[in-house]
């Protein structure tokens, strides 16, 4: 097609998208979601603090709130786009790792822009992890914290509303950003997805072209890597931004009844994490510019002996490894706010559960090189670091005997968020103790780089950190929708999300300890087990992601179905009451259907989680 | 449709039944262990030991290995949850 052909379809497709947007600006009937009864109009704000009086109708009231609670919403649901686009490349790559050689992925390499299947693995595999950590992960646990800490805090709103706004609003050009080269691969030969794994190493960062070799010339960079450094740069800016409201608002906007000895425990858990995000984050943004320095300016920071590459690991897993608390503090909260719930008591322990958060809090920042064990960093070094990752399994594990003599001396209810609970603790345990013995350095050595280590970290991201994100999302569902969810498709997603991880992951512990090293689209090579027996654990591992695969959507559906249908709750959807735990948030809960029904709101029946 | 008190269980028949379950899941994985080790190339580990016992790689002895490992870590670990709990004062 010429040039004059691509302007004209690009104007009309400019025309087209303006016209759609006018559309939704004009459908009054936008499904819109209200806070507070009474349509378009948001919380009323109490002793002339911050307040949403007036909130416009339709698409135009998401993209212009500064509510706390919309904002919530608006991270959730992008969190779960990403969830979806980190879920459906690690199916793609699952696929391919069903046979020893490379299959799936090279018929799909061609229709996708790249050069070959092994690219488009290293692909896939490079956004499974950035977007699990960084688009999923980070704002899944940002939609709860938005949507709750105001309520369980009694402020008004967060802090700096509009910051709010702005932080989330960075998330979506991040997200296309990172994704960039899958969307411009097809169209530009030199542009690829970057293959730069998610820790994105020097040199292999630095000199990477599209075709996924060693540059021949600088002019042949992958910009799909360039434009992934920009993307993951602003969201790090975003998570920067929320971390800093989240510390103003549990500091200066607690309400009157909420000293210290009052918070919850879900909000020190966020506290934790915003203090982590703030003295973490600005390392990544530092290395990422220095590496889009290194890539497009010349400048020489990670690629000669001065610096170098293992600067750079230094840099990164400063960063790298308080994210691994990031991602697992707040959902710890969530546990230690769910599970009491349905052991019919308090928490066991609380002091101890706020100690071991900030203690892990301190920690974490001793801890980074136990990533670098095998690169030849000084042996010194590596022992004291080893010490410290093994004392780091002492708070952790003060939680979990914590969350078990909860259980031990409580009456249990197996609803769903429960079930999701006790999955977590499980797993959990399973995820850590392998995490102890990777602190150790002999052991590291021998299963450095194996999907030993895949399994492990997967075990506590997903076995433990999703299940503590769906816990959640139960746990609220009726607090945010107003409606019940449906019991027996929730509780066939969590067993079968259950069973899809210990499949998953389990085969990869063992695949680990067979030799089998991460990162590869194909085994036909390798050299350290049986090919048949590895690949018997990569189907497993397959079956397992696919079981996972088809839980996610029943969910998907289960939330989609019950919020457009779901019946109505009453104002303590858990009888929380009747064993005397009910919480700030569900008295808010109430009051806005009190509201509702004087304001000739539906009326209501109830269901619960039996 | 609520949850009543009679629906619920007491919490340590939940967790005892947790702990069987995680102590025969781990027989499953010993094994699974025991079948890997001796086939894996270049390493050829066919005799194990622990703690001066020797014993030879075999799904079976892996099996028995996992329980009575997992059985007595997490055993000593629900003991001291025993313990503890007398000095909980929230306990219903």
């Amino acid at each position: 097609m010429d040039i004059s052909g691509q302007i004209v379809l690009t104007a009309l497709m400019a025309v087209f998208l303006f016209g759609v947007v006018l559309f939704l600006a004009r459908a009054t009937d936008w499904r819109t979601y209200t806070p507070l009864a009474g349509a378009g109009s948001g919380i009323v704000s109490r002793e002339g603090g911050y307040g949403h009086a007036e909130k416009p109708a339709g698409i135009f009231r998401w993209l212009t709130t500064v509510d706390h609670k919309d904002i919530g919403i608006l991270y959730g649901v992008y969190a779960i786009l990403a969830f979806a686009w980190g879920g459906i490349a690690v199916i793609i790559m699952r696929a391919e790792l069903i046979t020893p050689g490379i299959d799936v992925t090279q018929a799909l390499a061609s229709s996708m822009g790249v050069s070959n299947g092994q690219n488009l693995y290293n692909g896939l595999l490079t956004s499974h992890g950035i977007t699990m950590l960084f688009l999923f992960g980070t704002p899944i646990l940002a939609a709860f914290s938005n949507y709750l800490v105001p309520l369980l805090i009694d402020a008004d709103d967060m802090a700096f509303p509009r910051i709010n706004a702005i932080a989330f609003w960075m998330l979506p050009p991040g997200a296309v950003l990172i994704w960039a080269g899958f969307f411009i691969a097809p169209f530009v030969d030199s542009v690829a997805p970057s293959m730069a794994s998610w820790t994105m190493y020097p040199p292999q960062s630095v000199s990477q072209t599209a075709q996924g070799g060693a540059a021949s010339s600088i002019a042949q960079l992958n910009a799909g890597t360039d434009l992934m450094l920009l993307g993951l740069h602003l969201t790090g800016v975003s998570a920067t931004m929320g971390a800093i409201n989240f510390i103003a608002t549990i500091f200066a906007e607690r309400g009157p009844e909420v000293g210290w000895d009052k918070l919850d425990i879900f909000s020190w858990t966020i506290l934790t994490q915003s203090a982590l995000i703030l003295f973490s984050f600005p390392l990544l943004g530092s290395a990422l510019v220095m590496l889009l320095l290194d890539r497009n300016f010349a400048t020489t920071f990670f690629t000669t002996d001065g610096g170098g590459t293992i600067l750079y690991q230094h840099l990164f897993w400063f960063f790298g490894h308080p994210e691994v608390y990031i991602l697992v503090l707040p959902p710890m909260g969530i546990i230690s706010y769910v599970l009491p719930r349905f052991s019919g008591r308090k928490l066991f322990g609380f002091k101890f559960v706020v100690y071991s958060t900030l203690a892990i809090g301190v920690l974490s920042f001793g801890v980074w090189a136990h990533h670098m064990f095998a690169t030849g960093i000084d042996p010194r070094i590596r022992a004291s670091f080893m010490a410290v990752s093994l004392a780091i399994a002492i708070p952790s594990a003060v939680k979990t005997f914590n969350w078990i003599t909860t259980m031990w001396n409580g009456k249990i209810r197996l609803t769903t968020p429960m079930l999701f609970c006790i999955g977590f603790v499980g797993n959990f345990i399973i995820g850590g103790v392998t995490g102890v013995f990777l602190a150790s350095i002999p052991v590291d050595f021998l299963l450095h780089d194996t999907y030993y280590v895949v399994g492990h970290f997967h075990y506590v991201i997903m076995g433990a950190i999703a299940f503590a994100v769906f816990a959640g999302v139960y746990y609220w569902f009726p607090l945010v929708t107003g409606r019940m969810y449906q019991v027996t498709l929730a509780k066939a997603h969590f067993w079968l999300t259950m069973v899809g991880t210990n499949l998953t992951f389990f085969a990869m512990i063992l695949m680990g300890y067979a030799g089998m090293p991460r990162r590869y689209a194909t085994y036909d090579l390798i050299t350290v087990g049986p090919i048949d027996l590895i690949q018997t654990m990569h189907v497993l591992a397959t079956v397992g992601a696919f079981i996972l695969l088809v839980a996610q959507i029943i969910w998907l559906w289960n939330m989609v179905q019950s919020y457009m249908e779901g019946p109505r709750v009453g104002p303590d959807p858990w009888n929380l009451e009747e064993d005397g735990v009910d919480s700030r948030e569900w008295d808010w809960f109430d009051d806005r259907l009190d509201t509702a029904l004087t304001d000739g709101g539906e009326p209501q029946d109830t269901e619960a989680d039996a | 449709m609520t949850a009543t008190v009679s629906d619920r269980l007491r919490g340590r028949r939940v967790v005892v039944g947790i702990y069987l379950a995680v102590v025969a899941l781990a027989g499953v994985f010993g094994a699974a262990v025991g079948v890997l080790l001796p086939v894996e190339s270049g390493r050829d580990i066919q005799q194990a030991s622990f703690a001066g016992i020797e014993f030879a790689v075999t799904p079976l002895n892996f099996a028995i290995y996992g329980i009575v490992m997992v059985g007595v870590g997490l055993g000593l670990l629900l003991l001291a949850v025993r313990f503890v709990s007398r000095f909980d004062d929230e306990a219903v």
